[in-house]
């Protein structure tokens, strides 16, 4: 006999959000629409006049207005970033189980393909988990550095491209030229101390954010991406405008307490000033068991005296024991001996 | 379905590069917008690679070219910011040259100031405002008047280049300043248009806009004709400062300088319209505006009997100045035009963005010549 068959329920919001997709996407085939114009009017232009509109009221500060556009908009965001922070804890939790079938699979990709599946499906992992709040996100992110650039209109052309992107609004173009001077920043001019603020701060989210590994290949990857990414950056903000810098460094700060909430200080560690003289500022940063130390002296993690990656592993419902019996790795050997060795110094 | 260490490197790298392109995107564009003006049978050309050119009206051969021997002080790009011309000896151009007393003065957008000996092209004298300047400058009775990005209207010894006055308004001057009967006006960032005794620097009046103020103003008459950028045009008594009359009729700013004839004021609006208002009441005087399809920062001029308008995208438009239909339309140039548009006898001359000049009859839009301005 037939199965009753089961019928899905109706779901109105993606069927909204595909029939706007489906009718955005006719219209740009049909020519009735560009993407610069659909960039421009969903994107760009609200996010451009409400900045030149807060620049007005908040003291005619632009600085104070990319400040409180840029918290505005984390807040708008925090649901795509934390689930994407999520995602990325989620499959770094699972991360010595992966190496373990890589190690086993190694002559076999078909079959690592297909034991890497069943091991998200077995740990509830979506592996797109945290690529699609990040590419949600992206687009916006543009849209406010291009807002940036043009709201400070420090040249003529920018000016002149300005005047295509504002509302009609009396207020808004009677704003207009914006006030550049924040602090001790004029923001249309490049500033050392707010690059210094940059390399800090982007550092400081990439040390939040990079997972140990024993592995020295990838501990290198993650030295050279450690100073790469916040040098390249500081180098732009000694010659870019400010305003921007000053949008980096609070972007930074919102992602590193939003970082925090989801997997502690990461590798960050406060060392005291002797061991860090000592030790020397360049040294592998992701060490396991310089890192474990660290963590244990100030991390959040600390208290448990676990490292974050075994505390991920732990939320997500994995235990030590477990990681150990698929991993077997180097980490968490190393990883039970600082735990044995605290455990006997707490016993003295 | 796992990365190697190559093909992470290889991530970091294109997420950089990817980085670097999206840093660097909002200085792209910026190239400025040198002009042409007409003296004395010769074609004075400030150039897109910040060169000055003397060239025959006729046949748009070369007299002589010049540019700073190298960089001699001025506001230096940083070598990220393609702000300020950075690859250029002299840096970036906006505005025309000046011509008087046998010298052709012009300001770099670095902020310096040349004097060059306008037959032989050599270079009399140099003065560093130390702002940037982003408008062209004005000569009258043997001193040179420049706005600048630090709020300055200086004036200079026409002869050795030596700072006689400055005034400081309270935003940017970007305007090139206009100078007749001894008063200089000239409008700022500041939404004021102030009117100072071009003598010593005093100030005679300021006007405030709803809007800063960048164009050229137009002075017919006693009576100063001016667009802001809260998208109103202005006419103001040139010795009390008083508003005659207002247009509110925009849609976008004014940044061009308008142009006169017989009555009435031509005036480009960067909502794309050209707008031809009675210099006596403020009332629009063609059945519509004219609509040139992309905005209007090219100072329209009068040639040939017919007003000469260039759109952004680089269409050239020739209009019955009684009725503001088009009588004709030049569409080869392929590049953006905002530099102020240059007549003389007949011919309108047009710098595009591509370094090229044309010169078109401007009775029936017939290319003359068309030349390119790389060295």
């Amino acid at each position: 006999m037939a199965e009753a068959k089961v019928a899905k329920p109706f779901n109105v919001r993606r069927f909204l959000i595909f029939l706007l997709i489906g009718v955005v996407l006719v219209l740009l085939i049909a020519g009735v629409i560009s993407i610069t114009g659909v960039w421009n009017t969903i994107l760009l232009e609200p996010i451009l006049n409400f900045l030149v509109l807060m620049s007005k009221y908040f003291l005619g500060s632009f600085g104070i207005a990319v400040i409180v556009l840029t918290i505005l908009l984390r807040l708008v965001m925090f649901p795509l970033t934390m689930k994407q922070l999520q995602s990325s804890k989620a499959m770094q939790a699972i991360g010595p189980k992966m190496k373990e079938l890589q190690k086993k699979y190694a002559k076999d990709q078909q079959k690592l393909n297909q034991e890497v599946m069943k091991l998200y499906k077995e740990e509830g992992v979506n592996p797109l988990g945290c690529a699609f709040p990040m590419l949600i996100q992206f687009p916006i992110w543009i849209a406010l550095y291009q807002s940036v650039i043009q709201a400070l209109a420090y040249t003529p052309e920018n000016l002149l491209g300005l005047s295509k992107q504002l509302y009609s609004s009396a207020v808004i173009r009677g704003a207009l030229p914006l006030n550049h001077h924040f602090l001790w920043l004029d923001l249309t001019k490049g500033d050392i101390f707010m690059a210094i603020l940059t390399v800090a701060s982007m550092w400081a989210l990439q040390k939040m954010s990079v997972q140990p590994n024993a592995d020295p290949q990838q501990q290198s990857m993650n030295r050279i991406m450690l100073w790469v990414m916040p040098l390249m950056f500081g180098l732009f903000s000694l010659s870019l405008p400010s305003g921007l810098s000053l949008y980096w460094v609070v972007s930074n700060i919102i992602s590193m307490i939003l970082q925090y909430r989801v997997t502690g200080w990461g590798t960050l560690t406060m060392p005291s000033l002797p061991s860090f003289l000592k030790r020397g500022a360049l040294q592998p940063v992701d060490n396991p068991a310089a890192k474990t130390e660290g963590t244990a002296s100030t991390g959040k993690k600390a208290v448990k005296g676990v490292a974050p990656e075994q505390s991920g592993a732990k939320a997500d419902g994995a235990s030590s024991e477990k990681k150990e019996a698929v991993g077997g790795d180097v980490i968490s050997q190393r990883k039970k001996d600082s735990h044995g060795k605290r455990r006997s110094k707490r016993k003295d | 379905m796992f990365d190697s260490k190559q093909t992470k490197l290889k991530k970091t790298l294109i997420i950089a590069i990817l980085l670097a392109a999206l840093a660097l995107a909002g200085c792209a564009g910026t190239r400025g917008w040198p002009a042409t003006v007409s003296e004395g049978g010769t074609l004075y050309v400030a150039t897109m690679d910040g060169r000055v050119l003397a060239l025959n009206p006729d046949s748009g051969s070369r007299r002589w070219d010049w540019q700073p021997t190298a960089k001699q002080g001025g506001q230096t790009a940083s070598f990220l910011s393609c702000g300020a011309g950075g690859s250029l000896v002299g840096g970036l151009l906006y505005g025309a040259p000046a011509i008087a007393n046998g010298l052709v003065y012009v300001a770099f957008h670095t902020g310096m100031v040349y004097a060059i000996d306008a037959v032989s092209g050599t270079q009399k004298w140099d003065y560093d405002l130390r702002s940037t300047v982003s408008g062209g400058v004005a000569v009258d009775n043997n001193t040179v008047f420049i706005g600048s990005s630090n709020g300055n209207l200086s004036a200079l010894d026409a002869g050795n280049g030596s700072l006689k006055w400055g005034f400081s308004a309270e935003n940017e001057v970007w305007a090139t300043p206009a100078v007749v009967d001894g008063v200089v006006y000239f409008g700022s960032l500041d939404h004021s248009l102030y009117a100072l005794n071009a003598a010593d620097g005093t100030k005679k009046w300021a006007f405030k806009t709803g809007g800063g103020i960048a164009s050229t103003p137009l002075v017919v008459e006693g009576v100063v004709y001016v667009g802001s950028f809260d998208n109103k045009f202005y006419a103001i008594d040139a010795d009390t400062g008083m508003q005659k009359w207002v247009f509110e009729g925009a849609g976008n700013w004014f940044w061009s300088q308008a142009a006169y004839n017989n009555g009435t004021i031509y005036a480009g609006c960067l909502d794309h319209n050209v707008y031809a208002i009675d210099a006596g009441n403020g009332t629009l005087v063609w059945p519509k505006p004219f609509d040139a399809g992309s905005l209007v920062k090219a100072s329209p001029v009068i040639t040939g009997g017919m007003l000469a308008v260039a759109s952004e995208v680089g269409k050239v438009y020739g209009l019955d100045l009684k009725t503001g239909e088009k009588k004709w339309e030049f569409d080869n140039i392929t590049a953006k035009v905002l530099s102020p548009l240059c007549a003389a006898g007949d011919t309108v001359y047009i710098n595009s963005e591509d370094n090229k000049l044309y010169a078109l009859n401007g009775e029936t839009g017939r290319q003359v010549w068309g030349i390119p301005l790389t060295k």
